[in-house]
């Protein structure tokens, strides 16, 4: 082919796509998230071999997760006796345990809490301990919503997140222990401080998985994928944790403002909200089209779980 | 009264460097005068030299019968006398002098007579005062004893001036003054007598014969302290001191300044002039320079409420330091006055009269080095004075008296008249010497990208005025006077070639120039994830505009723009979201850049190399262009399909870029190959052979894994078919270990499957049954490395029994390990064993 083709070839392709995307009004961010999250992958597969040589077994995993759960302030708050509160704690529960039937780790037994608080959120620990607070309950609008935050958190375990965070921590110390006998926690300190240096590179990329995992476990369990990312976008509404970025004032200045979040970039432990809601889009609408899902938004008023009361207009048919 | 008492202190201070003025010029004058007269007659000297050289030869001739035995005739042509100063512009005496002495002609003089001598006449005053001796033969005792219808000629023939003339020659052949056409020699001779001479041995230093210690302490400290001396006097000017009002501050600033100039005099006068004398004045005129702007331009030490007086005290001072630095003639002292005075500057507070006191001093600096023909102070003067100015407003400190469009406006204006200088003085250096094209040349583009850099900074202040309007304009006026300058530097006298090298020259420049400012307002017009289209597009034109017309540096220019647009994916195309049609941006912005990668390494890649093509190709370039295509084509599959998705689409990639390379013998594909197979399995590792999709088979870790691991195989296959080069570097040495790499990439990937899906005492049943395969693959391939896979593989699992099975496992698990390890370890053995004869075959 004559080069003058291939040009004319290019220079066209170039132009066509010039004009489609600036139709489309683009997004307008820069910086080196993209980067970071190469880095991120680089460093995610360079510690694979040690979390591989300090993985710990299910039974310590669990024995450690029940630990950090004690030390917890708000367990050693007096227990609710409120029935309201009970029943809900209940529901929780119940909706957790149906959650886990496509998980990977089978060996880990998961134990379900409600916290007595109005925080919007919900975590996990090692060992399968997942916290749900009060507060989220009230801002979920259907079980399905539910259904894939609690998912999420169970993926942070089953995905190995939470116990990655104190696999060399834990090594240390056992290593440690003969050398340094009770200032042993010295090393452990000083382990944890470097994986959480190294693994702040690629916990946002655990944050899209835990909600591909848990997007998957909620779906299997029945529930409409859809539901994620409307739960995700009113979250993203109400802490509004991102403005749309406005363009640098020259070049120059663009390229100084991607160094400097890219630091931030980097120890952000979760990813901004608006990415999270689009791959949610896209894995819900491109994965799931074909099912038939339950939502349960009544089932959430009345915190009876869709295996206790069925309800046959719950169903969403895609 | 305190006004105008300082103003008499400054005015005094002044007053000295007018005096130098007045004598330089007088002395410059008197210099010129004296070269005058001596051009002059040293041209009739000339025409006389010929005339008797002329003479000679017919002597010569007329001599007749002894002609052929004379070693001169023997020796050279007939004509070889008269032709001599032409050739060399000095003619060799010593070869005239010496066979004369045998001619007949020349028997009647005493041989050393004819010889070269040190004479009182020899010895002549140089132009800067010092004797000079010279010992070079004097023609006029030859040529009048040669010839005596000469006589006339021989007494009107001055020794001293002779010898001068001979000088002069030396200097001008020293010089490289003769190389130029005849048009350009009278022009620079017409200029050159206007000009004073540069001083060459008091400004060139032998940087061999000195020490780190001596350059440090003696240059660097001398140079460093002066600069320091201006920055304590500014912060002092600038501090606003309880007990000490502005016009002691002032008075003191230029006590300090007179003392440190007064101390530099001192010291040049007494000991003949040295660095620190140097060093000293240079200082102290900086120091009184920005005395004087502070005057009214601090407002801690303003006492000159006028602006036009203010300014006309700048001026003096400014007239007084360039009048002393005509004293001197020194490029170093000059410029250093000058950083120092553009430091103080830079130290003051931002303000309207500082940006013009800037412009003054730009002027001045301007001045001086066109005087001189000093192209190093005007590229530095270029250099800070914008430098300066883009400084200052980027601190953005609008000046409360004027609202941003006034401040804009004056801004352009004084910037407007810093390019206008610069390009006019940039023009006149070369017009007046052409030899100064190259130096000066470089000017222009920097002097355009200084004003541009300057003019778009201090534009965004007017919100409502499109910026790229500015940006055109200037363009614009660049290629504008990069036509003109193209006319009119060119010589008149220059072959029609030349004429429209420089022209055309001139052209590149501008069209590289405004390359640049389009890809700059691209920048400001398009939105972030398109610009880089629009540069990929300005670049891909200059590229093949430059492949067009052999034009070096817009080809390179091209080859730049297209390398930022490649890094700029990275940050403004990679993480962003949005689609259109169903296609998302990035895919619609990233793709059709691969496209042109590819296209410029087709490009390239036919091209011959820097070193084979005479107007320099740029072949080195087409890897690179490979290699940024696939590395483009790499991440944007990881966006696209997501790190789950990466690991097969990476290893189907890397098998067709070997397969590529093998078919077209391309070691570059080969080993991107290899770099996308290794960069597959670390995918797969780091993500467990995981994928996000929900697609039951895609979703499977075996899908991925054994896609991955399929591809790595098939890549080792194809790349155990090569002729390894032999290793030269680090990077031919990998090419001997490709396919070992794969081969163990692929054995890795497969054991990690297996390790993911498969846990407990049946993953050491997994390894046994994968390491008994590779074996038995391994020697039907005959392939080593996939044994010592097996093997080692085999080895793992004894390990794992002992040190985790046997701990972790439960009973039944631990038992159904041991028994299967130990069944694997025995057919192994039974193996080598039977078949010890075919294996040995085999490994032969």
């Amino acid at each position: 082919m004559k080069p003058v083709y291939s040009l004319l070839a290019v220079i066209l392709m170039l132009v066509v796509a010039g004009i489609i995307v600036m139709r489309g009004e683009p997004d307008e961010k820069v910086g080196l998230s993209g980067v970071m999250e190469l880095v991120g992958d680089a460093q995610r597969t360079a510690v694979k071999p040690a979390m591989m040589a300090t993985r710990v077994t299910p039974a310590e995993e669990m024995e450690l997760g029940r630990r950090l759960a004690g030390q917890m302030y708000f367990r050693r708050k007096p227990d609710n006796d409120d029935p309201a509160f009970k029943k809900a704690e209940q529901y929780v529960r119940l909706l957790g345990r149906s959650l886990l039937g496509s998980i990977a780790r089978k060996e880990i037994s998961y134990e379900f809490h409600l916290i007595d608080e109005g925080m919007v959120n919900a975590f996990a620990l090692p060992g399968g301990q997942i916290f749900v607070f009060r507060g989220l309950l009230e801002f979920v609008e259907s079980e399905a919503e539910l259904a894939a935050i609690i998912g999420h958190e169970i993926a942070h375990v089953d995905a190995r997140h939470c116990i990655e965070l104190f696999q060399a921590e834990i090594a240390a110390e056992k290593i440690a222990g003969p050398i340094l006998g009770g200032s042993r926690s010295l090393a452990g300190i000083g382990m944890r401080l470097a994986s959480r240096i190294i693994q702040g590179g690629y916990q946002q990329f655990q944050e899209f998985e835990a909600d591909a995992r848990g997007l998957r476990f909620a779906a299997d369990a029945g529930y409409a994928p859809g539901e994620a990312e409307l739960a995700m976008a009113r979250l993203g509404m109400m802490f509004q944790d991102e403005k749309r970025p406005s363009k640098a004032s020259d070049p120059v200045a663009e390229l100084q403002g991607a160094i400097k979040t890219a630091a931030g970039s980097y120890f952000r432990s979760h990813p901004p909200t608006a990415e999270r809601v689009e791959r949610l889009h896209k894995l819900a609408s491109s994965q799931f089209s074909k099912k038939k899902f339950y939502v349960g938004k009544e089932n959430l008023k009345l915190r009876e779980t869709r295996a206790q009361n069925e309800i046959a207009t719950e169903f969403l048919s895609k | 009264m305190g006004e105008i008492i300082f103003l008499t202190i400054l005015s005094g201070i002044v007053i000295c460097p007018l005096y130098f003025l007045y004598w330089t010029i007088s002395r410059i004058n008197q210099l010129q005068k004296e070269s005058k007269e001596q051009i002059e007659t040293l041209e009739g000297l000339q025409e006389r030299l010929t005339r008797l050289q002329s003479s000679l030869w017919r002597i010569e001739k007329a001599v007749g019968s002894d002609h052929d035995k004379t070693p001169v005739a023997q020796a050279q042509p007939s004509h070889s006398v008269a032709r001599v100063p032409e050739k060399t512009d000095k003619p060799d005496f010593a070869q005239i002098s010496a066979p004369s002495a045998n001619s007949p002609v020349s028997t009647e003089k005493p041989v050393a007579a004819m010889s070269g001598r040190v004479s009182p006449e020899n010895v002549i005053t140089g132009h800067d005062g010092a004797k000079v001796q010279h010992s070079k033969p004097s023609p006029d005792m030859l040529e009048a004893d040669a010839s005596p219808g000469a006589a006339d000629d021989a007494q009107a023939v001055d020794s001293r001036q002779v010898n001068a003339f001979f000088e002069n020659i030396e200097r001008g052949a020293h010089d490289g003054t003769r190389q130029a056409g005849a048009d350009s020699a009278s022009r620079r001779s017409k200029y050159a007598t206007s000009r004073p001479e540069r001083p060459q041995a008091s400004e060139q230093t032998d940087w061999s014969k000195i020490d780190l210690e001596s350059l440090i302490g003696g240059n660097l400290m001398n140079k460093a302290g002066g600069f320091l001396l201006v920055i304590g006097l500014a912060l002092f000017l600038n501090y606003s001191f309880a007990s000490l009002g502005p016009w002691a501050k002032l008075a003191a600033g230029a006590a300090f300044s007179a003392i440190l100039l007064a101390w530099g005099v001192f010291l040049e006068h007494n000991r003949g002039g040295n660095l620190m004398a140097t060093g000293l004045i240079g200082s102290g005129w900086s120091c009184l320079y920005l005395t004087a702007f502070a005057a009214h331009g601090v407002a801690a030490t303003k006492v000159v409420e006028s602006p036009l007086l203010a300014v006309l005290l700048l001026i003096a001072v400014s007239l007084g330091m360039i009048i002393h630095s005509l004293r001197y003639r020194s490029e170093v002292a000059t410029g250093l006055a000058f950083i120092f005075a553009f430091a103080g500057l830079f130290v003051a507070e931002v303000s309207l009269f500082s940006e013009v006191a800037a412009v003054i001093m730009a002027i001045g600096m301007l001045a001086v080095s066109w005087y001189f023909d000093w192209h190093q102070l005007a590229t530095a003067g270029l250099l800070l004075t914008y430098g300066s100015m883009l400084a200052r407003l980027h601190m953005n400190a609008p000046p409360p008296s004027l609202g941003p469009l006034q401040r804009v406006m004056f801004l352009q204006t004084l910037l407007f008249v810093l390019w206008s200088t610069y390009e006019l003085t940039s023009m006149t250096f070369m017009r007046r010497n052409p030899k100064s094209e190259e130096p000066t040349r470089f000017l222009f583009p920097l002097n355009f990208v200084a004003y541009l850099g300057a003019s778009l900074l201090t534009w965004p202040m007017v919100k409502e005025t499109p910026l790229y309007y500015l940006a055109g304009l200037i363009t614009l006026q660049y290629v504008a006077t990069g036509l003109a300058r193209g006319m009119w530097c060119s010589n008149p006298g220059e072959a029609a070639v030349e004429k429209a090298r420089f022209f055309l020259g001139s052209c590149e420049d501008s069209l590289v120039i405004a390359a640049g400012a389009l890809c700059y307002g691209l920048w400001y017009l398009l939105p972030s994830p398109v610009v880089v289209i629009g540069w990929a597009v300005v670049g891909l034109i200059l590229v093949e505009v430059a492949y067009r017309l052999p034009w070096q540096l817009m080809r390179f220019f091209g080859h730049f723009i297209v390398t930022l647009s490649f890094f700029r994916v990275f940050i403004a195309n990679l993480a962003i979201d949005g689609n259109a049609a169903g296609i998302s941006h990035r895919l619609l912005t990233v793709v059709p850049v691969i496209f042109m990668m590819l296209h410029l390494y087709y490009r390239t890649d036919t091209e011959l190399t820097w070193e084979a093509s005479p107007t320099g190709g740029s072949r080195q370039f087409a890897p690179t262009y490979s290699y940024f295509s696939v590395v483009l084509a790499a991440v944007l599959i990881r966006f696209e399909f997501g790190p789950g998705l990466t690991p097969p689409i990476w290893a189907v990639a890397a098998l067709a870029m070997t397969g590529l390379g093998q078919y077209l013998k391309n070691w570059h594909f080969k080993r991107q190959g290899l770099y996308l197979a290794v960069g597959a399995l670390g995918y797969g590792l780091g993500n467990d052979w995981r994928c996000d999709s929900i697609y039951p088979i895609l979703a499977s870790p075996w899908t991925t894994g054994i896609v991955t691991v399929s591809c790595l195989y098939a890549c080792h296959w194809l790349s155990a078919k090569d002729t390894v080069p032999l290793p030269d570097s680090i990077i031919s040495g990998i090419d001997g270990l490709r396919p070992h790499i794969l081969s163990l990439s692929g054995s890795i990937g497969l054991a990690f499957l297996l390790y993911v899906q498969i846990s407990g005492g049946y993953l050491t049943l997994a390894w046994s049954l994968l390491g008994m395969g590779l074996l038995v693959v391994g020697f039907v391939a005959k392939d080593r490395l996939l044994r010592f896979s097996g093997l080692g593989l085999v080895v793992l699992c004894i390990v794992k029994v002992f040190l985790y099975d046997v701990r972790v496992l439960e009973a039944p698990l631990r038992i159904l390990a041991f028994i299967c390890l130990g069944a694997t370890m025995m057919a192994i053995s039974w193996a080598y064993t039977r078949y010890r004869a075919r294996i040995e075959e085999l490994l032969k």
